[in-house]
Formats: C-alpha cells, sequence, structure tokens
C-alpha cells in the first residue's frame, strides 16, 4: 500500500462517512420540502434534540443505547409533528407566503437551539456506546467498527425509506399529497394527516443523522445550523423537492468537502458549502436533477 | 454616566444599521437575511485601511461603504430574480461567505484573534477623542443618515421602491426597472451598513468575527420588523430596544451564562411570534406579509 | 402598417398547447373582444403580448417596434399597458400613490429626482397629481384617494384599475375581465370608461366572459379555443356560427 492509495482510501472513507451523514438529513429534510412546499430551517434543531435525547438517555439515566437510540428518534418525530402542527399549520391556514415560514422556522430554531445551550451549556459532549479495541483496515485507511455502523445504519435508513416512499401505499400517498395536495384531498387522501407523516419520518431521519454524528464526533448546541445547512446545500445540489436529488446532493457534498481538502486548507472547507449553495441557488436553482416546471402567472 | 454615552453611542451605530436594512427589507420588501455581511465590510476594510497603510478614519469610512456598496450592487445583480425564499438563502448564504473569510483568512484578518488597536477618529488636534465628541459624531451620522432616507422615501422614486414590495409584477407592467430599482437599493442599504461598520470600528478599536455573525444579521432584521417595517421610526425604536434590552438584563443581574442563551432565546421566540401574529411591528406601518 | 400584428404564436406548458399557431392583426383605435371557454388561452395571450411569457414560436410586431423578446417594462414603456385576471394593485400604498405609479414620468421617478429636487422634476409631480385627481374624478374614487388601496372595494378597485389605465397614457390598453364581479352600476361605469378611452384614441383589446356585454362594446370578436384562434370578425356573423357554439357548449347543442 503506498501512501497515495493509503490517503486516497481515507478521503473515500471520510467521504462516504459525512455523505452517508447528510444524506440522511438532506432525505429528511426533502421529504418535508417536497410535501409543503417551503424550508423548513427547524430541522436542523430536531437533528440536534435527537441526539441530545439519546444523550440523556445513555448517559444520564443509564439506560443501553438501543433503547436510547429508539427512544430518541421517536421523541425528535414527535417533535417535528409539534412543530408542524403548532407552527406551521396554523401558518397555512392563514395562507402565508412560502418566506413567512422560513422565518418563523428561523425563530422557531434559534430558540431550540438556545434552549439547548440553556440547559446543557456550551461545552461539548461526548457519547461513546461502543468499545473500540482495534480498527480495522480498508484499503490501507483505518475505520473503527463505529464508523462501520454509522455506514451501515445510514445506508440501511436510506434504502427503507426509499423502499417505504416508493413501494407502499402510503408512501404513494405521500407523493400524491406532494404533487398535488388538491386533486389527494378529492380522491379521500387526508393531506393534513399526510404532511403530518411526512414531518414524522423526516424528524425521524433527522435524529439518526445527529445520533450517528455524535458517535463518530461530539455533540454542541450549534450542531443543528452545521447541520441544516448541508441539508438545504445537499437538496439544492441535487435538486430540491428530489429525493434521490437529496441523496445524491448528500454523498456529492461529502466528497467534494473531502476532496477538498487535496487542494484548499482545511480551515476553508466551510466556506466551500457556503459558496456551493449561492452558486447552486444563483445558477442552477433547480440542481442536477429537479425540474422547476414553468408556472403560468396569473 | 461614561456607561450611558456608550450605550447612547452603540444605540447610535445600530440605529444606522437598522434604517440601512429598512430600506432593502420594510421599503422594497427584501428579505435581505445577510446584512450583517455589509456591517463587517465596511468596519474590516477600514480598520485595515488604518493598521496597515496609516489611512484616516475620515476616508477609511468612506472607502470601507463604497466597498460594501460595490459588494451590495455584485450581490444584487446576482440575486435580484430569486424568489424571496431563495433569495432570503441566498443573502443569508452571502453573510455565511463574508463571515467565513473574516475568520479563515487570517493572513489578513487575524481570524479569530481579531484586530486590536484600531485608530479612533480624531477631531481636529485632539490626541484622543473623549465620549462626548463621539456622541456629536454619532448623532450627525444618524441625523445624515434620517434625513437621506426620506428625501429618497418621501419621492416619485420612494414610491416606486414600494411599489415593488406590494407586487412587483405590477410594478413591471407599469414600465418600472425594476432589477435597475433592487440593485440601487442593495447598494445604498450596504452602503450606509458599511459606514455603521466603520463607526463602531473606529470606536471600539477591536474587531472579531463574533460581531459580524449569523446571529448579527438575524438581530438587524429583528430590529426592523420589532419596530415596525417601512417606519423610520420603527426602526429607531427597534434598534433602541434589542440594544437597551439585554443591557437591562445585565443590570438585573443575570448571569451572562445564563443571559447570552435566554437573550437569543428570547430573540428565536419575538421572531416567530412577529411573524406569525404581528407582522407590522410596534409602530406597524408595513407589514411583511 | 398594422398598430399590432400577432404572428404564428405558439406556447407549450408542461406539454399542453396552451396557445397554437395564433396569428391576427389589430388596427388603431379598434375595440375589440377576446372570447373562448375557460382555458382556451386568453390570458395567455396577454401574457404573451405584455411580455410576461415568452413564446416558443412566432413574434409581435407593435407600432413597427419587434417586442417578441422584451422585458415587460421595456413594453409597457413602449405604450402598451394591462390589467390582470386577478386585481394587481399596491395594496400598502394609496389610491393616489397608486395612479402616480402608473402615470408617465419622464424622470421624477429617478434616485437623482429624490436627492436633488431641480423645479422640474417638483412641477412634474404637481402636474402628474393634478391629472391623477382629475382621473380619479372621473371614475368617482377622488374622496378615496389617500385611502390604501387594499380598503377598497372590489368594484372600487377594478374602477381604480381603470383609472390607471387612463393615467399610463398607453396607446394599447389590454383589459383582463374588466366587469368580472362587479354590481350592475359599476358595471355600467366601467362600460362607460372602456368607450371613454376607445374614444380618446386608445385602441383595447378586452377579454370577457358576458356576452351582452361584449355585443355592446365591441366592433370585433377574435375567439380561440383550446389555443387555436377558431373565429374572427364581426360580432353578429360570429356569435351564431357553429365553431364558436360547440367551442362553448360543445355536446350541449345536441340536447336543444
Amino acid at each position: 500500500m503506498t501512501m497515495q492509495t493509503a490517503m486516497i482510501s481515507q478521503l473515500f472513507l471520510n467521504s462516504l462517512i459525512a455523505g452517508s451523514i447528510y444524506a440522511l438529513i438532506a432525505i429528511g429534510f426533502a421529504i418535508i420540502y417536497k410535501t409543503v412546499k417551503f424550508f423548513h430551517f427547524a430541522h436542523g434543531v430536531v437533528y440536534a434534540t435527537g441526539a441530545y435525547v439519546a444523550y440523556a438517555f445513555f448517559q444520564i439515566h443509564r439506560f443501553d443505547f438501543i433503547s436510547s437510540f429508539i427512544l430518541a428518534v421517536i421523541s425528535s418525530g414527535i417533535l417535528g409533528v409539534g412543530i408542524y402542527q403548532f407552527v406551521y399549520h396554523t401558518l397555512q391556514v392563514k395562507k402565508a407566503p412560502n418566506l413567512i415560514y422560513l422565518l418563523a422556522s428561523f425563530g422557531l430554531f434559534i430558540f431550540i437551539e438556545n434552549l439547548i445551550a440553556l440547559i446543557y451549556g456550551n461545552q461539548i459532549l461526548f457519547m461513546r456506546p461502543i468499545q473500540e479495541n482495534s480498527s480495522y483496515s480498508f484499503f490501507g485507511a483505518a475505520i473503527t467498527l463505529t464508523q462501520i455502523i454509522i455506514i451501515i445504519v445510514s445506508i440501511v435508513s436510506l434504502v427503507a425509506i426509499w423502499t417505504f416512499i416508493e413501494k407502499t401505499k402510503l408512501g404513494l400517498a405521500l407523493r400524491a399529497v406532494a404533487d398535488d395536495p388538491q386533486t389527494a384531498q378529492l380522491v379521500g387522501i387526508n393531506s393534513v394527516r399526510l404532511t403530518q407523516v411526512a414531518f414524522f419520518i423526516g424528524s425521524m431521519l433527522a435524529a439518526v443523522a445527529g445520533i450517528l454524528i455524535s458517535l463518530e464526533t461530539n455533540l454542541s448546541p450549534t450542531m443543528g445550523f452545521t447541520a441544516i445547512f448541508k441539508a438545504i446545500i445537499a437538496s439544492i445540489i441535487g435538486g430540491i423537492g428530489s429525493i434521490p436529488g437529496a441523496v445524491f446532493g448528500g454523498y456529492f457534498l461529502g466528497f467534494v468537502e473531502n476532496f477538498g481538502i487535496l487542494f484548499i486548507p482545511a480551515i476553508w472547507q466551510d466556506f466551500i458549502s457556503f459558496a456551493l449553495l449561492i452558486v447552486f441557488l444563483i445558477l442552477k436553482p433547480s440542481g442536477f436533477f429537479g425540474i422547476i416546471p414553468e408556472k403560468e402567472l396569473i | 454616566m461614561e456607561y450611558q454615552l456608550h450605550l447612547f453611542i452603540i444605540t447610535g451605530i445600530f440605529i444606522i444599521l437598522s434604517l440601512s436594512l429598512n430600506l432593502i427589507l420594510g421599503y422594497l420588501g427584501q428579505p435581505a437575511l445577510g446584512h450583517a455581511a455589509f456591517f463587517a465590510i465596511g468596519a474590516y476594510s477600514s480598520s485595515l485601511l488604518a493598521l496597515n497603510l496609516g489611512v484616516s478614519p475620515w476616508i477609511g469610512l468612506f472607502i470601507g461603504a463604497s466597498f460594501a456598496a460595490i459588494s451590495g450592487m455584485v450581490i444584487g445583480y446576482l440575486t435580484f430574480h430569486l424568489k424571496e425564499d431563495y433569495f432570503a438563502m441566498a443573502t443569508f448564504g452571502f453573510g455565511l461567505i463574508i463571515y467565513s473569510i473574516i475568520k479563515n483568512w487570517v493572513g489578513v484578518t487575524r481570524g479569530p484573534m481579531g484586530l486590536p488597536g484600531i485608530p479612533q477618529f480624531v477631531a481636529f488636534n485632539s490626541l484622543y477623542s473623549s465620549l462626548i465628541f463621539y456622541c456629536i459624531l454619532i448623532l450627525l451620522f444618524v441625523l445624515v443618515t434620517i434625513v437621506f432616507m426620506k428625501r429618497i422615501i418621501y419621492s416619485p422614486f420612494g414610491r416606486v421602491i414600494q411599489s415593488i414590495r406590494d407586487d412587483e409584477l405590477a410594478a413591471e407592467a407599469l414600465g418600472k426597472d425594476t432589477r435597475r430599482v433592487k440593485i440601487m437599493i442593495f447598494m445604498i442599504g450596504a452602503f450606509f451598513a458599511g459606514i455603521a461598520g466603520s463607526l463602531y470600528a473606529h470606536y471600539i478599536t477591536f474587531i472579531d468575527p463574533s460581531s459580524f455573525d449569523v446571529m448579527e444579521s438575524i438581530l438587524v432584521v429583528l430590529m426592523v420588523i420589532l419596530g415596525g417595517m417601512g417606519t423610520i421610526g420603527g426602526s429607531i425604536l427597534g434598534a433602541a430596544v434589542l440594544i437597551l434590552f439585554p443591557e437591562v438584563l445585565r443590570f438585573i443581574g443575570i448571569p451572562d451564562a445564563v443571559a447570552a442563551p435566554s437573550r437569543q432565546m428570547i430573540y428565536g421566540f419575538l421572531l416567530m411570534m412577529l411573524v406569525m401574529k404581528r407582522p407590522q411591528g410596534l409602530m406597524g406601518k408595513y407589514k411583511l406579509w | 402598417m398594422p398598430f399590432l400584428i400577432l404572428e404564428n404564436l405558439s406556447k407549450l406548458f408542461d406539454g399542453n398547447l396552451a396557445l397554437d399557431n395564433i396569428s391576427l392583426q389589430l388596427e388603431e383605435r379598434e375595440i375589440v373582444a377576446l372570447i373562448g371557454p375557460n382555458g382556451s388561452g386568453k390570458t395567455t395571450l396577454f401574457n404573451i403580448i405584455s411580455g410576461f411569457t415568452k413564446p416558443d414560436q412566432g413574434g409581435i410586431i407593435f407600432k413597427g417596434v419587434k417586442i417578441t423578446n422584451l422585458p415587460p417594462n421595456k413594453i409597457s414603456r413602449l405604450g402598451i399597458t394591462r390589467s390582470f385576471q386577478r386585481i394587481r394593485l399596491f395594496h400598502q400604498l394609496s389610491v393616489l400613490d397608486n395612479m402616480l405609479l402608473a402615470t408617465r414620468y419622464k424622470e421624477g421617478e429617478k434616485l437623482s429626482s429624490a436627492l436633488f429636487r431641480t423645479r422640474s422634476v417638483q412641477e412634474e409631480e404637481e402636474e402628474n397629481i393634478k391629472r391623477s385627481l382629475g382621473y380619479l374624478s372621473f371614475v368617482g374614487l377622488l374622496e378615496k384617494r389617500d385611502v390604501p388601496s387594499e380598503n377598497l372595494s372590489f368594484g372600487q378597485r377594478k374602477l381604480l384599475e381603470l383609472a390607471m389605465a387612463f393615467a399610463s397614457d398607453a396607446d394599447l390598453i389590454l383589459l383582463d375581465e374588466p366587469t368580472s364581479g362587479v354590481f350592475p352600476e359599476t358595471k355600467a361605469k366601467i362600460i362607460e370608461n372602456i368607450q371613454k378611452l376607445n374614444e380618446e384614441g386608445k385602441t383595447i383589446l378586452f377579454i370577457e366572459h358576458d356576452m351582452e356585454l361584449v355585443m355592446r362594446l365591441a366592433k370585433r370578436l377574435i375567439v380561440l379555443d383550446h389555443g387555436k384562434l377558431i373565429a374572427d370578425g364581426c360580432p353578429d356573423e360570429i356569435i351564431s356560427s357553429e365553431n364558436v357554439l360547440d367551442a362553448y357548449f360543445g355536446e350541449r347543442k345536441f340536447y336543444a
């Protein structure tokens, strides 16, 4: 194994891990966006809440990790539905323009993020349920058990969600509501109930992502901000409203960020993400796979 | 007394910042969520010119504001066609880009360590500048800003600006060059934000990236919305309330560790509630929706 | 040279042919009604003429100038003004402000004019205010001049739209359903105003569903159906032609 190959392998691995996490949070965001057509910025704090609730159960109350994981994921799902019900639904009834949801979501995000900071303080927390004895080798790169689990859980979750959306009746109903809520209503589909489902599923995915990343790195109150940004960038790159696009965008972002350090110093990684966001928003808002249909104005 | 004068000066600077965003958000109706970027460009340009090239703060102020205006023009040009929520994300992204640059370009900006020892404004031949001098200086700039804004707004041009807020399509149908107007307003708003930035830097004499982050942009947006969009009095009120409120907290004796996140929580909650329930803010002339 | 020439205009939306090879010409001072069932492409045609939608095929020539790919504000300045199906006014601005925005300004609306208020700029503003008040008075909205336009009744908003068409000094006026949803008294007023506009030399093309009104106002009728031009000519002839009845009533004529 040469140094070059080892380095490439390591970068590939890091890209895979980062990409999987990004894809996971992006797909949840995309499912919600596809259903309601506005930016659910608060998705970021749902991600953070998932991690912190898991931490609370596992680290503080000494539950076993699997139970903590499940409880955290379900709590986040409920939080997501709650946000929809008490914030967005009120606005939907008033027929608010898209921007308003974004601003309200922003406000909610700031509120919850700082609530977390108030409760847990500003320090960095760690959650390490897996005993690492040694690392494994992958084409010259080192990979830990935690990392293997992250990749497996992510991919399993992504496949599970994809199956649910494409192959089940509920998934079909979800797609119907996303495409045309009025017609869906006419054929007896309860749009509100299905939007709740979308929020529940999307939020659970965010929580899974948040917990997984915490296993590898750490928890901090601002983790939600970074996350939602990646999710938005990934969704826009892949095509806003496109679920496969979000997954593609997530991995694309992961790879660009990690292989990018071959060319740019690591501290500029964030800058690359922000620049990508602006470039895509301005030049190609439909991303790689999205289509923004030309709408007739009234 | 000294501390009150300090508050007066800071409030004045943020009044200028708030008025500058009000032009873009309140009158033009464009949700610019990255306004701190222009504040930063003014502050850093002016400071770096003074520290590295010995440029007088008076000139630095003008140059810094001009750089900010040019950035405003570029951003306006790149984003004028975007729908409101995409526009909000793009300007937000721009704010993050500038923040990222001042934090990471350590060779120039010293990154998180900040720039200390920024020279102050001096009047005539004084060796130092008294607080009173600064109060008068800020007051003058605030008055100039108010007069300038009023002149723009209460004019046919000002009508055109507001027509874009109310219905851009209808404005185009009446022959208004909405793209040009948007870019111009961006430039002017950025220019005044740059002025505020420069005034801030040369008063505080030390700046670091933390004064120009995401929350700063959100804070200015909150000032404009809380005070009431599209009213000059509203922007002044909004700035005053949000600058003085944390001082009240400090006065009651709430420890900083609790105060900081609590304050942000209140800002978040306020933003959410205003947007949902009272989009016209306190002085309520125009509504966000 | 005909006033307005539409040549082979076609437009596709999401796979549907909204306009299918439309060609027609308008002369100055004509007053023409554009009719057809819902979804036949009438508003799309307006959007294309006024520049809000670009055709996939074909061109438009107005007063000898090719306007096909010009932005809406340039087309407006060449002398075309339009109303929208869903009334578009500047809702938070006053009635007078709405009027002033519709009025033609030579240079008053520039930034420099706001900062440096020369004699001529001030005079232009005063003149325009006078004219606007005059038009408002004519349509009966003078006392509402300081009211935010969102506080007007539906009928009053339609009248304001018309007053703004007067103020714009446009040569070609496109009206999208100018009397839909208004009470009979307001409808009479609107008709009166449209006729007045025409008398002052304006060319008017209007979309309407109210046949009685169409027959009263229009000297010429253009009928669209599913994006195709199916009739163009004198109202009396067209109204009884088979094509048109077919378009509107489909199979129902068999039930007569």
